[in-house]
């Protein structure tokens, strides 16, 4: 933590004042700060969960896809056959926001017209199967990579807060409002003399007076 | 030193000002939406926040058709941890706060706002990933 103090050019009352001023607004900016954090590391885990379910999900579709296509393209040897089962996919990537973070939206655009019959229909419908969840898996990735940076740049702030601003205001508070103090106190103790010193030459004047 | 400070002061600063930027400029309603061929809001930073179709067939499912002029979207989420120890979520649209009520268990009350703690955040964000949206906020 660091304990360095900011450098005050006036040690005045009112710098004490501002001082404080900024340290309440430092602390909101804290919290402000912190809970978008807190709410970045939520969604994060919350679609880590649903990324390890979905790649388990599409290596399994995959898996069945590829079995199938080759099974099926053993009764189907010529060249062009993998035009039959399935065209070109088409995706369409929108944008959307999470908490501030610029995420996307995958969406498969599913053929209209079913393929093929028999084998080249079942293969079809397997790919298809697993491309839309191939969609899904790059969209909730990709926002994933996006949120981690973002957590990064957000922990970054909240600790710059935390470690840095925040104490080096607090000790400079400190350190002013102890000097005030003893100037205070000094100034206390001087009056008292100058007070004693007083009384004891009017005690001396009204003895030779008298 | 100071120098330095002034600098991540001024980088927070901006950040401030710059946390609720994600929010739409204007909402839209569920019977709007639907009726999109692609239902998006424009952001106040001038990026669109597209919405999931079955999203909101899903939400349009859960609300009265009655509701549906009355209810708007992105349904806000404003976050702040000035009450409890840990950030809550309020929903202040009482026609969301109604309805979201059932699925997050939440307890809710006519004409309060709904209070939503984390596991129940996390909840209704599984389901409306995009018909619901965070906004930041200071509770002193």
């Amino acid at each position: 933590m660091s304990s360095k103090r900011l450098r005050i050019s006036r040690p005045t009352k009112y710098e004490l004042l501002r001082l404080k001023r900024r340290l309440s607004t430092y602390r909101r900016m804290h919290r402000i700060l912190r809970d978008r954090l807190f709410i970045l590391s939520q969604e994060f885990f919350r679609l880590l969960i649903q990324a390890k379910s979905l790649r388990e999900n599409v290596n399994r579709l995959l898996s069945d896809a590829y079995s199938e296509y080759v099974a099926c393209r053993a009764s189907h040897p010529y060249p062009a056959f993998y035009l039959d089962v399935i065209s070109e996919p088409r995706v369409l990537v929108k944008e959307r926001s999470i908490a501030g973070v610029r995420g996307i939206l995958v969406e498969y655009v599913e053929e209209e017209e079913a393929r093929g019959t028999g084998c080249i229909a079942k293969v079809s419908e397997s790919m298809r199967r697993a491309l839309r969840e191939v969609s899904k898996l790059a969209e909730v990735e990709e926002t994933l990579l996006m949120l981690g940076e973002e957590i990064r740049r957000a922990r970054r702030r909240v600790n710059a807060l935390e470690y840095i601003l925040i104490p080096r205001i607090e000790s400079t508070i400190r350190v002013l409002e102890s000097r005030f103090e003893e100037k205070e106190r000094e100034e206390k103790v001087r009056l008292k003399k100058v007070k004693t010193m007083l009384e004891a030459r009017r005690g001396t004047s009204i003895e030779g007076h008298g | 030193m100071k120098g330095m400070d002034d600098e991540l002061e001024k980088l927070l600063r901006g950040d401030l000002s710059r946390i609720n930027s994600h929010l739409p400029r204007a909402r839209k309603t569920l019977r709007e939406l639907l009726g999109e061929r692609d239902p998006h809001v424009v952001l106040l930073n001038g990026s669109r926040h597209y919405f999931r179709r079955d999203e909101l067939e899903r939400l349009a499912s859960i609300i009265p058709e009655e509701e549906w002029d009355r209810i708007r979207l992105p349904i806000i989420i404003e976050v702040s941890s000035g009450l409890d120890k840990g950030p809550v979520g309020i929903i202040r649209d009482p026609v969301a706060a109604r309805y979201l009520s059932r699925i997050t268990g939440a307890e809710y009350s006519e004409g309060k706002p709904l209070l939503l703690y984390a596991p129940q955040l996390s909840h209704l964000r599984s389901i409306f990933e995009t018909v619901t949206e965070y906004a930041f906020t200071y509770v002193p």
